[in-house]
């Protein structure tokens, strides 16, 4: 079989797999509620930000060890604006992911003259100087490690319950991945693409490699606040513990275990990693050690990410071989 | 006269932590020279060889020799373990490199599980090796521990400069990382100089955590912070150079005790992190300005 014949029918196979995975997400909260659903929308909110994440590493192939930083952003945004100036939730959203992609644009121009492991360094850096700003360095204000609660969510007067958070979530990831695929195909998504390949032949092709990084970066900084801001009202508080560097290297994790480059590779590997992190908290003294062999496994046996695993297992199904 | 042995405090304090994050710093470049893999087991290492300290000098259940033969060889196996079963597969398949990275990471969640499991993640005991009394210099008293962190630094930071350079073997060892094909072409055994480096790598950081533990917080979890700071340190230096991590190692030390010591315990780790942003983005090569170790 021709190339182009497979492309088409990776091409279809892709859209129904998608349709498949969109209509249980969309039924799902009829069959499922309480912690079943708490496990979802964290899971979903990881996968927005490792969509975000996967715009900087998955199309420019440049490490990002610090995403938790544009999440605390997001998130402190919402917090301090709703404590101190009631701000409505909406408006201290958009000022939270506007704050996240100003921090990131600002960043940029340190970090972008990094490459390699000193990036990996510098955001590293980046991350934690965030998190020890809101955890250690103004406890009279942030409150630091006790952090600072949030009033529930209220909708024309009465509580909005889970259901409606499901689906505002589900919303917003629908949303990024279709930004992130709307990036992929655009020219700057190509130029992107072409900086992770080799960087003198991008700009030999003409692309501004600052430039690209840094609309890579911002749009890092804005899918990663939006993140934090949907995570701070989900849970009614808002603590530095969930923009620390394990969390930043979680995303990280989601990102490359999804299947780098690929939107919707990267969603459900944030969306795997982050439920699975949930899910074994309540295991305590074995959690690490499971997400440890968990995490393993999926790096040694899917070599490809879970998405490319799962990929390859139809093609086996379908009797066809990999290319 | 305070002020002064205050400020000589300081600076042998911000030396011994910061040698210890020099020392994993250069473990990590041992592993990195060879496979371009970075190892953030690494810290795990220096918690297995911290534990066994604790477990078995500290502890008396064995003679102390013994005990410090552990000490080098729980390291060992454990860097063995997360490099034949994590990120030896995946070099050898070819896959992108922060795979191994993430595998590696993979490994060190398992040791740190392992090892929290048994001592369920409290803080273990560990001790001083040469007693508590204090070596009085002067005006000074400083710890044992402090000084014995200091000369097993310099030695072993000595040491690892001659395997590498005037021994055939560690000639090998550069030629791999430099030149994986070239090396295998002139009859170098890449799966066996990765060993080396492991190993290497795994003694250097075990003794750094043996030694370390009083000063940190010996727990499970001391792991990544570990890591992360030999990281930085490494970094700051220039990225691939043994030397330069372990002098980037001791310059984090130093900034770090000094803001806390002089400036505020609370912002330092803020003030820190950003004075290495903008040192990283006006040296992107360290500090020292070392050519960059493609």
């Amino acid at each position: 079989m021709t190339p182009v014949e497979g492309s088409m029918k990776t091409g279809k196979a892709k859209i129904f797999a998608s349709s498949i995975l969109l209509i249980f997400l969309l039924i799902l909260p009829v069959f499922v509620k309480g912690n079943v659903m708490f496990l979802a929308i964290l899971g979903m909110i990881g996968g927005i930000a490792a969509l975000g994440t996967n715009i900087f590493f998955g199309y420019c192939g440049q490490v990002n060890f610090g995403a938790a930083g544009f999440m605390a952003i997001g998130g402190y945004c919402v917090a301090l604006l709703e404590r101190d100036f009631h701000t409505p939730y909406i408006l201290g959203l958009a000022l939270g992911i506007a704050a996240s992609g100003l921090v990131a644009l600002l960043s940029s121009f340190f970090l972008l003259r990094l490459r390699h492991f000193v990036l990996g360094l510098g955001t590293t850096a980046f991350g934690l100087a965030i998190y020890s700003m809101f955890a250690k360095g103004f406890t009279d204000y942030t409150r630091g490690e006790d952090g600072v609660s949030l009033n529930p969510l209220h909708l024309f007067g009465v509580q909005a319950g889970d259901k409606f958070f499901y689906y505002v979530v589900l919303i917003c990831i629908i949303v990024c991945i279709w930004i992130s695929d709307a990036v992929r195909n655009s020219r700057v998504g190509r130029g992107m693409v072409a900086i992770a390949e080799n960087e003198v032949a991008a700009t030999s092709m003409g692309v501004d490699i600052n430039r690209y990084l840094r609309i890579a970066l911002v749009l890092n900084g804005l899918l990663d606040g939006l993140a934090g801001g949907l995570l701070v009202k989900y849970l009614n508080f808002c603590s530095p513990e969930h923009f620390s560097l394990p969390y930043s290297i979680l995303i990280f994790i989601g990102v490359v275990v999804g299947g780098a480059g690929s939107a919707l590779g990267a969603a459900v590997g944030g969306i795997v990693m982050f439920t699975i992190n949930e899910v074994l908290t309540p295991l305590a003294l074995y959690h690490t050690l499971t997400y440890g062999v968990i995490l393993g496994a999926i790096l040694l046996f899917m070599p490809d990410g879970i998405v490319g695993g799962i990929r390859a297992l139809a093609h086996r199904w379908n009797g066809v071989s990999r290319v | 006269m305070r002020e002064i042995e205050f400020f000589l405090l300081t600076l042998v304090s911000g030396i011994s932590i910061g040698s210890v994050w020099g020392l994993t710093g250069l473990a990590f470049t041992a592993i990195f020279n060879a496979s371009r893999v970075i190892n953030f087991g690494g810290g795990e290492v220096a918690m297995v060889g911290a534990y066994a300290g604790g477990l078995l000098v500290f502890s008396g259940i064995v003679p102390i020799p013994i005990g410090l033969l552990g000490v080098i060889v729980l390291p060992i196996v454990s860097g063995f373990f997360m490099n034949r079963v994590f990120a030896e597969p995946l070099v050898k398949r070819k896959a992108p490199v922060i795979s191994s990275v993430l595998a590696t990471l993979a490994a060190a969640l398992i040791i740190s599980g392992v090892v929290g499991l048994i001592t369920k993640f409290q803080y273990f005991k560990t001790g001083l090796i040469f007693g508590t009394k204090p070596v009085v210099w002067g005006p000074l008293s400083i710890s044992p521990q402090y000084i014995a962190i200091i000369v097993s630094v310099v030695g072993l930071t000595f040491g690892y400069w001659f395997f590498l350079n005037k021994t055939h073997m560690g000639l090998g060892l550069q030629a791999a990382g430099i030149d994986p094909d070239m090396a295998s072409q002139v009859g170098i055994n890449m799966v066996r100089m990765r060993d080396l480096a492991w190993l290497v790598s795994s003694v250097i950081g075990g003794i750094a955590g043996f030694l370390a533990a009083p000063l940190l917080v010996a727990s499970a979890v001391m792991g990544l912070p570990l890591v992360v700071y030999g990281f930085i340190g490494a970094v700051l230096g220039g990225f691939g150079y043994p030397l330069a991590a372990l002098a980037g190692g001791i310059i984090l030390g130093l900034c770090v005790q000094f803001f806390t010591a002089y400036v505020s315990p609370a912002h330092t780790d803020l003030l820190v992190f950003l004075a290495l942003l903008v040192v990283c983005a006006y040296r992107p090569t360290g500090i020292l300005g070392l050519k960059m170790y493609e």
